[in-house]
């Protein structure tokens, strides 16, 4: 499962200096996450995240690339972030990697953004997929046509990638761009 | 390509818009023999539907307790072909047993097993529940083994049977499966939801 969308995911992941890396180079971090230039020296590697996640979202950056291996990231085509009840992986991450979230809308790993040469309603074809998945109030605005835009309270969990019926996807997750 | 989009299915949640399909989904649902059995009638399960799918998208309507998901193919939008209804407690610790959601009924129009249609309704719904609850339980009749399978083969474990509960000769049997994998002093730990 995944091998071939990881790879396209993966690719160009940290090949480059974080400063020269766009976000969409980067790897989508669990909620929590402190900043990307410093989490390959933070994590160590237990995999706490990995096994406690209900919705198994959470895989460790394979063998291969240039840094950051071992680390949790999330590809939200594969296997979304829910927000779980409790948001799991940030009460049991021991070195402080992944902060402690008491509610989902401190959650900002990203922001989708939508492909609007892909997205249904822009081509005319109602769909309302992402905004049915969409668990944070206000985060996908409709127009008077039924088109999707993204608004600030986005959390970047990717339930509307995962969920977006074109193939590939018309909403992708920016992960969040380090400071 | 995911579990979600794979043979370019939609899964989403019902609306207003569709009141006049799932009228017409109804009537086809209602006439498989698993409905038959339990007398249930296509104008009533319809108007049902329809109400479901207004109240999601009354902004004014009172938080809904019953969720209705709708699958279609995602290329011919003119047809429904299945839906999925669960009663989902609003906020942590509701819900059934306290715990979780309760999977009323996942039917398919007819002809449209097979495809994978049950599996990503099943998959949304549980995806919907987890964000809330630790827990999702549901009933299956002891005579529909085909229903049997495929929630055991979901994750689904029987944990018990209810003679005569919703029918008079048939025993529906309980299903339940934990959808956070956690211990329960952790799910108790962690602060409920305000979304
Ligand atoms: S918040 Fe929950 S669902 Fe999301 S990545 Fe963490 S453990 Fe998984
Ligand atoms: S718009 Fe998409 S990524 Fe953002 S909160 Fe909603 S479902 Fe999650």
């Amino acid at each position: 499962m995944g091998e071939r969308l990881s790879r396209r995911d993966l690719f160009g992941m940290f090949r480059k200096s974080l400063s020269a890396a766009k976000a969409d180079e980067l790897p989508l971090r669990p909620p929590g996450a402190i900043d990307e230039d410093r989490i390959a020296d933070s994590c160590i590697r237990c995999g706490a995240c990995i096994d406690i996640c209900p919705r198994r979202a959470i895989r460790a950056i394979p063998r291969g690339y240039a840094a950051g291996v071992g680390t949790p990231f999330i590809i939200p085509r594969e296997a979304p972030c829910v927000m779980c009840g409790g948001l799991l992986c940030t009460t049991v991450c021991p070195s402080g990697t992944l902060r402690r979230l008491t509610s989902p809308q401190e959650v900002h790993m990203g922001r989708a953004i939508i492909d609007k040469a892909r997205c249904l309603p822009y081509q005319g074809t109602p769909c309302s997929a992402c905004v049915s998945f969409c668990p944070v109030q206000g985060a996908i605005a409709l127009d008077a046509e039924g088109r999707p835009r993204i608004t600030e309270a986005c959390t970047g969990c990717g339930l509307c990638e995962h969920y977006c019926p074109p193939d590939p996807t018309a909403v992708h997750i920016r992960p969040r761009v380090p400071r | 390509m995911n579990e979600a989009t794979a043979s370019g299915l939609c899964v989403r949640r019902a609306a207003a818009a569709d009141v006049d399909a799932l009228r017409l989904l109804a009537q086809a649902v209602a006439a498989l023999p698993l409905l038959q059995r339990y007398g249930v009638q296509s104008g009533r399960l319809g108007e049902d539907l329809a109400g479901l799918a207004r109240l999601h998208s009354d902004a004014a309507a009172p938080a809904n307790s019953e969720e209705l998901w709708l699958a279609e193919d995602a290329a011919d939008r003119r047809s429904l072909l299945g839906f999925a209804r669960v009663l989902v407690g609003s906020e942590r610790g509701s819900g059934h047993f306290g715990r979780g959601g309760y999977l009323r009924l996942i039917a398919l129009r007819p002809g449209e097993n097979g495809r994978g249609v049950g599996s990503r309704l099943l998959a949304a719904v549980e995806d919907s529940v987890r964000m809330r609850h630790s827990d999702l339980f549901l009933l299956t009749s002891d005579f529909n083994q085909g229903a049997q399978r495929f929630y055991e083969r979901a994750g689904y474990a029987r944990v018990g049977a209810l003679p005569d509960f919703v029918h008079a000769g048939i025993t529906e049997l309980i299903y339940w499966k934990r959808l956070l994998a956690s211990t329960t002093a952790t799910v108790a730990a962690s602060r409920p939801h305000e979304s």
